[in-house]
């Protein structure tokens, strides 16, 4: 499962967004890489995040949001024109 | 260009285009779906106009080190049987998971071709790809292409001919860096010989000693000096790195890609969420919070009401009227030509009356499989199983499993097959029992005709009320499997969610016309053979006498041994029993057979069947049919699935019997109501 989960690029230090929950709450929908995966709470909880400050990240992270070397407050960032979204690094496991 | 023959193979992600460019490459038209993990076999062709080529589909994989039966396919094809050329299908919209499986193909040092597909897709999202970079950093062809439009496939083609005729192998095979990069070069030096004995390249060898892989490793035949040296060597690179070795060995491969995305990809709008998509609307509708359950329902609710509502009764009610006036026109024309009258009896109550019975309800199924179809296609199969994961879990399945029972409203045979695709034995197990409660399309013709006959007032309600009872049986089933035999935990859910596409109407009218086909294939080979079996039992007695009246024949002879165990079900005649036993070996059977048996005691099946049933025994009888023993075909499917011991047998007493019980419960239920 975690080597499942590493293959599919979730490796320690990716930018993740959680984009919304499965409409009974379980499972919850990821984008990463670019790309949108499924995962259940149970297999993500046990995966150690760390909430971003939202201007981190990349262009090619697809999932992310900066603008290159802006502030948490520039009304510049795409970020800061759009809703507060949930985003987490994805960190090592417990 | 060689005359000797060359083997490509054709390896990506799932959902990444495969199969698609596959029936490209070599006209073949294997089935394709917005799903991943549609291919569970490897399937071969022939390139076209390169016959000396063979190309082979294997199925989907992220990684080389693998975790379900259909991976092990694909890696194991690798390793054995060495391909002179990989045809390495990389997904645009997901470069990064894509370069993943790349970069180990990479390793093997087998020559290579890299197909950057649904490139066609990218200005829709805002992103560009710089193909000349990336061929750069790669160090193998790179061809842009879009195997659904058609687009660049021949140009693919050149290039990877080009390659496997020069054999050409990757230019720098030894990618990444840092300290894991540097374990694996002091274990590759360690393990050369070995590797080379299986012929697989050192650097592999060593990435999977790191990996601990424990399929690959005794391949090698390390002994025990060796196999404590690369130990030592990997633990001091954890604890250098500061991580286990998956997650190490995966960071180097992930660390790489990002640096080479950053080179290559160009990306319109730096925020992908920001990217006005199709794809990201709807499912703010389909995934919705409260609407998302209620619209899979609806959707499941409206295909089948237009598959046997107005739409698929009007089709049918038109195509019978076709072929009963082709039977008219065929049993008078042999009238006035004087024929034997036995060879008109086989021919208009055997052909005409029999199999004619089963395809008139052709056109319902078609409109089934359409729409079931599209469902796939669009991508929307992969959003409900996760919308469903939660509500099957309480059943012990997990969302993945909402495919394959979805599939069985189809036929249960590639339903079953569909189990390949779940990643854990119990699963597959589970689901595989549980596909049989899913009415198969075989069955519309018997649910139809009764219905229709018995409830003319009801019949769609009919229909949908025998799906539904399935749906709930197969729930009360899967808990009681959960508690008895398959106790534990429904396996770990991770499912990619593709892209939405629009399901291309040529496809569609294809896989249409290729189930049109089977079914006549199967209606004019297994059902007219049954049927005609079942005629000729009926029309003699057992000296081979034609019988005056079919009481007298072999068939009710035979049938009234058996009949008695459906008496407490309230359909004991003998007709009913022999089409049962002959819907065994295909379930439209049951229809044509008692069309058969009945003809010549009765003006028509119509009038026969409401002389034969009771509304209640009528009930009971489309119970029966909906539960008892699958299709040999299915039985034998799920028997090689299961690999159980007495399978094939356990399965169909065991549905039989289940079968017998609840029609038994519904009769006398129904008996007492109506």
């Amino acid at each position: 499962m975690r080597r499942r989960l590493l293959d599919m690029g979730l490796t320690p230090g990716t930018v993740v967004k959680l984009v919304r929950m499965a409409p009974l709450g379980d499972p919850m929908q990821l984008c990463l890489r670019g790309y949108k995966l499924s995962l259940r709470r149970e297999a993500a909880s046990d995966i150690e995040i760390e909430p971003l400050d939202f201007c981190e990240g990349s262009c090619t992270r697809t999932c992310s949001y900066r603008t290159p070397g802006c502030a948490p407050d520039d009304p510049e960032c795409v970020y800061n024109k759009t809703r507060r979204r949930r985003m987490w690094r994805w960190g090592r496991r417990r | 260009m060689g005359q000797e023959t060359l083997t490509f193979a054709l390896m990506g992600n799932q959902n990444s285009g495969k199969t698609t460019l596959f029936n490209r490459l070599t006209g073949s038209e294997q089935q394709v779906s917005n799903y991943p993990g549609v291919t569970v076999e490897r399937i071969e062709g022939k390139l076209r106009q390169h016959s000396e080529c063979t190309i082979v589909d294997l199925p989907g994989i992220y990684s080389l080190s693998p975790y379900s039966p259909e991976e092990i396919i694909s890696r194991n094809f690798l390793l054995e049987e060495k391909p002179d050329l990989i045809l390495n299908i990389v997904d645009a919209t997901s470069l990064e998971r894509g370069l993943y499986l790349t970069l180990q193909l990479i390793e093997l040092d087998i020559p290579m071709t890299l197909a950057l597909n649904m490139i066609d897709e990218m200005p829709a999202l805002g992103r560009k790809i710089d193909v000349d970079k990336l061929e750069d950093v790669l160090g193998i062809p790179v061809v842009p292409i879009s195997a659904s439009q058609n687009e660049g496939v021949s140009e693919f083609v050149r290039v990877s001919l080009e390659t496997a005729n020069h054999k050409r192998k990757p230019k720098n095979p030894d990618l990444c860096s840092g300290t894991v990069h540097r374990a694996i070069h002091s274990i590759a030096s360690l393990v050369e010989d070995h590797a080379q004995d299986i012929r697989v390249t050192p650097r592999f060898a060593a990435t999977k000693l790191v990996e601990g892989d424990e399929l690959f490793i005794p391949k090698l035949k390390l002994n025990k000096n060796e196999l404590e040296t690369v130990d030592h060597i990997v633990l001091e690179m954890e604890r250098e790195s500061g991580t286990d070795r998956w997650a190490a060995l995966a960071d180097m491969r992930y660390e790489f890609i990002s640096m080479v995305e950053k080179k290559v990809l160009v990306c319109e709008y730096p925020n992908y969420e920001e990217v006005p998509t199709f794809s990201r609307a709807l499912d703010r509708v389909l995934l919705h919070k409260y609407f998302g359950i209620p619209i899979f329902f609806l959707i499941m609710g409206v295909i089948f009401w237009i598959a046997f509502g107005p739409l698929g009764n009007f089709l049918s009610e038109g195509f019978a009227d076709l072929i009963g006036l082709a039977g008219d026109a065929v049993g008078r024309g042999m009238e006035s030509l004087g024929m034997n009258p036995i060879i008109q009896s086989a021919i208009v109550d055997g052909l005409f009356s029999g199999v004619g019975a089963v395809v008139e309800f052709l056109p319902m199924i078609l409109v089934l499989f359409f729409l079931l179809s599209i469902l796939e296609d669009s991508g929307y199969m992969a959003r409900v199983a996760f919308i469903m994961d939660r509500l099957l879990r309480h059943i012990g399945l997990s969302g993945s499993s909402i495919v394959p029972l979805l599939l069985g409203f189809g036929c249960s045979v590639p339903a079953v097959m569909a189990t390949r695709t779940l990643p854990s034995k119990r699963d597959r197990y589970l689901t595989t029992l549980l596909i049989p409660f899913m009415s198969c399309s075989a069955k519309v013709p018997v649910y139809g005709l009764v219905a229709r006959t018995l409830f003319p007032q009801y019949v769609t309600l009919v229909v949908l009320g025998l799906y539904i009872l399935g749906m709930v049986l197969c729930v009360v089933t899967a808990l009681l499997l959960k508690r008895t035999v398959f106790k534990g935990e429904p396996s770990p859910f991770i499912l990619e969610l593709p892209l939405y596409r629009f399901p291309s109407l040529l496809s569609l009218g294809k896989l249409v016309w290729r189930h049109a086909k089977e079914f006549f294939h199967r209606a004019f080979t297994i059902i007219l053979l049954v049927t005609m079996i079942i005629w000729f039992l009926q029309s003699f007695n057992f000296q081979f006498f034609p019988v005056a009246s079919p009481d007298e024949s072999m068939l009710a002879t035979l049938a009234r041994t058996i009949s008695p165990i459906f008496s407490p079900l309230g359909f004991n005649h003998w007709a009913v029993t022999s089409a049962l036993i002959a819907g065994f070996t295909a379930k439209e059977v049951v229809i044509s057979a008692l069309s058969v048996a009945t003809a010549s005691s009765y003006p028509s099946l119509s009038a026969a069947l409401t002389q034969i049933f009771t509304p209640a025994s009528g009930l009971a009888f489309l119970v029966f049919i909906l539960l008892y023993t699958p299709c040999a075909a299915a039985v034998t499917v799920m028997h090689r699935e299961l690999k159980l011991k007495g399978g094939f047998a356990l399965i169909v007493l065991y549905q039989t019997t289940f079968a017998w019980v609840i029609s038994l419960l519904v009769y006398q239920l129904a008996s007492l109501i109506m």
